[in-house]
């Protein structure tokens, strides 16, 4: 008795232990309720006739600074939960090796960049200036950043869904050698789960596919960029390649839409995913009642 | 040995053999007895066993169900972020009352949307995080 529960507790706390960890953490909330808030003051004090002009514009400024600085905290604790998780990240693989290294490399200069913009917000006097310097930061985000992050996060996340496709597959292979057992003594028919068990065998499978689809596009795009930027500077690549064919899985027997990035590829590995977990359910209800 | 006690034990055989059809009638009735108890016994510890791993079971797919639904959640957390940023850095760049901020209606029109998901996500996330 002692040792099924020491088995069940130290089930329970690897499971804890290799919960996956989320991308963008606590900090990050913190930091984008912070945003939220001084966006919310600008706009009050934007709109305060109770104030002369004069001290409306020292506030105004003041609050246009802390919105530039709250956005720029945001963004340095973006990177750094990126860097970390993508730090973490082992791999043997040449071309997610040379992503992984372009990848720090291009946070690492972001961080510079929002970094040096953090250094000179304080020391800057005029309305214009701070506009302009929101601006700024602000073509930086759109011109590459945005894209860019999108990518790693996309990846990372991609990789925290390879550890859950591990775990739905033992899982369904612990519940095959169950229900093995419960054939063998005849509590349960043979083959009488097998189209269950199938069913949730392809939800798994399509959940591969979909997601190294999605891996496979997010290493092609990087690698074209790479190219073209070697070619011609600035220029930026778009995805439109459909997945592989054999890839769409409807959950509820549907016709799937055309998934044409990663992010959604990866929200379809995902969802077939969840409709594995949803048939181990089924299963496990019917078993329920056969062995009560 | 005279001949009468060779006789005696000569017609004493038969008995002998009797008694050895008894044992092994009763032997293969205990032996029929202990395997049905051994798989009386085995069947019920399957069950047993099978029960106590499906309540263990569908603890454990619960928290799977969980990670999908935060790794879902975080795939749009981004997004979100990148255009709230956004959003903060063309108020503090604007000109002009912020009522009139072109984003600023996008974003109070998005939170008129019944199925926005951006409640479900801080959700999500404080499950993993608090």
């Amino acid at each position: 008795m002692k040792k099924t529960n020491f088995i069940i507790a130290a089930g329970l706390v690897s499971l804890i232990a290799f919960f996956p960890k989320p991308v963008l953490g606590a900090e990050t909330k913190a930091n984008a309720e912070n945003l939220t808030t001084s966006v919310n003051q600008l706009i009050e004090v934007k709109d305060d006739k109770s104030m002369s002009d004069v001290e409306r514009l020292a506030k105004e400024l003041e609050a246009r600074k802390q919105v530039v600085k709250d956005a720029l905290s945001l963004s340095l604790k973006e990177i750094s939960g990126l860097e970390t998780s993508f730090k973490a990240l082992k791999t043997k693989d040449e071309r997610v090796s040379a992503f992984q290294k372009s990848s720090l490399e291009y946070l690492e200069s972001a961080k510079a960049f929002y970094g040096e913009q953090a250094g000179i917000v304080d020391k800057l006097a005029s309305m214009d200036e701070i506009k302009a310097l929101a601006q700024k930061i602000k073509d930086y985000r759109d011109e590459n950043y945005n894209k860019k992050i999108e990518r790693i996060t996309n990846f990372i996340l991609l990789n925290q869904i390879d550890g859950l496709i591990a775990t739905a597959e033992t899982r369904w292979q612990k519940i095959d050698s169950d229900l093995k057992k419960l054939e063998r003594g005849a509590f349960v028919s043979p083959g009488y789960f097998d189209a269950n068990m199938q069913k949730a065998k392809k939800y798994i499978n399509d959940a591969i596919s979909l997601g190294a689809d999605a891996k496979e596009h997010i290493l092609k795009d990087f690698e074209t960029e790479a190219l073209t930027e070697e070619s011609a500077p600035l220029t930026t690549t778009e995805i439109t390649t459909a997945p592989s064919e054999n890839t769409a899985t409807a959950v509820n027997e549907e016709p799937t839409p055309k998934v044409v990035n990663p992010k959604e590829l990866a929200e379809a590995s995902l969802t077939n995913l969840k409709s594995s977990y949803d048939v181990f359910l089924q299963i496990s209800q019917s078993v329920k009642k056969i062995l009560q | 040995m005279c001949r009468e006690d060779l006789l005696a034990s000569a017609s004493a055989k038969p008995a002998i053999k009797i008694d050895l059809w008894r044992n092994l009638g009763l032997s293969l009735s205990l032996a029929l007895t202990a395997m049905l108890v051994v798989f009386m016994a085995q069947n019920a510890a399957v069950s047993s066993y099978s029960i106590a791993n499906l309540e263990k079971f569908e603890e454990e797919t619960a928290l799977s169900q969980d990670q999908i639904n935060i790794t879902l959640a975080e795939i749009n957390y981004h997004s979100e972020l990148a255009s709230k940023t956004s959003m903060a850095l063309s108020e503090a760049a604007a000109e002009g009352p912020s009522h009139l901020n072109q984003n600023l209606l996008m974003k109070e029109a998005e939170s008129l949307k019944i199925d926005s998901g951006t409640g479900d996500v801080d959700i999500l996330l404080d499950q993993v995080i608090f």
